[in-house]
């Protein structure tokens, strides 16, 4: 038995990361946009002398086509080899992150309902909780050039359509008040 | 330690950091002369025999059209001893950076290949974008011929 962590980024994408590879869960108080970023990753938030990504994976998905201002992310280490430096990564998530305990049993197959095609690629392998099946994320390849330039390939998105909108939602609020 | 000496160039709230070594020259925007639109500069600058298309952006990096009353500057850079380009700016002043590990270069899940932005800096609260002026070359052709 091993434990993971499932974090929401959606209702409808549920997905988990072991239980060494998760540091904190965080509101932050400011992030950063960065221009010409895959509209995806393109905000950093500053943590302990770091420079962190903010990824949305139900952006990048395309179970959400709008940006959202989720107040939280989870922060998460990986390696990309033993003995390498941490990297970080701040994903978007909708509710706190949820500890589980998972037993070799609940190893499943990931199908195509289960699963956004363009994950596939840097999942792991997936356990079922909750008669629902979960990917475990493979984090180094997901913040990997190979990954990045699939995911751009597919989608063709870089930061404007992101930060248009945040223009937008912006200037709603304005008119609002 | 390797130190780094860059330009600050302001406009549209962002801050771009160049090589300041790439520097050729710093002028006042009336000195630029205004080209035909469609061309994605927003003029050419005439210095030292040289010329140099000026472009001007937003914090987006989006092209502008034209120049705002904000901008007081023209930066120009060269490249290889050759006019590369200058950017319409509010703002340009030097940083000296004690040592490059202040830098952060883009994390792989953020690049862009056309991105002319290779790192980031936070400063006093603000992130500034680090360029090279050979990528912001390559970029600012791109846009101007999309």
């Amino acid at each position: 038995m091993s434990n993971a962590w499932l974090l929401e980024c959606d209702p409808a994408l549920i997905v988990a990361v072991s239980d060494h590879e998760i540091v904190e869960y965080i509101q932050p108080q400011r992030s950063y946009p960065v221009p010409e970023a895959p509209r995806y990753c393109n905000r950093v938030i500053a943590w302990q002398d770091r420079l962190v990504p903010i990824m949305d994976l139900a952006l990048l998905t395309g179970i959400r086509n709008l940006q959202q201002e989720l107040p939280f992310v989870c922060l998460l280490c990986y390696q990309l080899a033993p003995r390498e430096a941490l990297q970080y990564l701040a994903l978007r998530i909708n509710t706190t992150p949820q500890k589980v305990a998972v037993e070799d049993s609940q190893a499943c197959e990931l199908t195509d309902d289960d699963l956004p095609p363009l994950l596939k690629s840097v999942t792991l392998c997936g356990f079922t909780h909750m008669q629902q099946a979960i990917p475990i994320l493979d984090l180094g390849k997901l913040c990997s050039d190979e990954f990045r330039e699939m995911a751009q390939d597919r989608k063709g998105s870089t930061a404007r359509g992101l930060l248009v909108e945040e223009l937008v939602q912006v200037d709603s609020g304005r008119a609002q008040q | 330690m390797e130190q780094l000496n860059l330009a600050v160039i302001g406009f549209d709230s962002m801050q771009l950091l160049m090589p300041q070594a790439g520097i050729a020259t710093i002028e006042m925007i009336d000195s630029m002369e205004l080209t035909d639109a469609g061309t994605g500069a927003v003029g050419s600058l005439r210095a030292g025999g040289l010329e140099y298309p000026v472009y001007a952006l937003d914090a987006r990096l989006d092209l502008l059209t034209e120049c705002s009353a904000a901008h007081k500057y023209c930066v120009a850079f060269n490249l290889d001893d050759q006019p590369a380009f200058a950017i319409a700016c509010e703002t340009v002043s030097s940083l000296k950076l004690q040592s490059a590990d202040e830098v952060k270069p883009l994390q792989a899940c953020m690049r862009n290949p056309q991105s002319p932005v290779d790192a980031l800096l936070l400063r006093d609260d603000r992130l500034m974008l680090v360029s090279r002026i050979q990528a912001m070359l390559r970029f600012l052709k791109l846009e101007a011929a999309a």
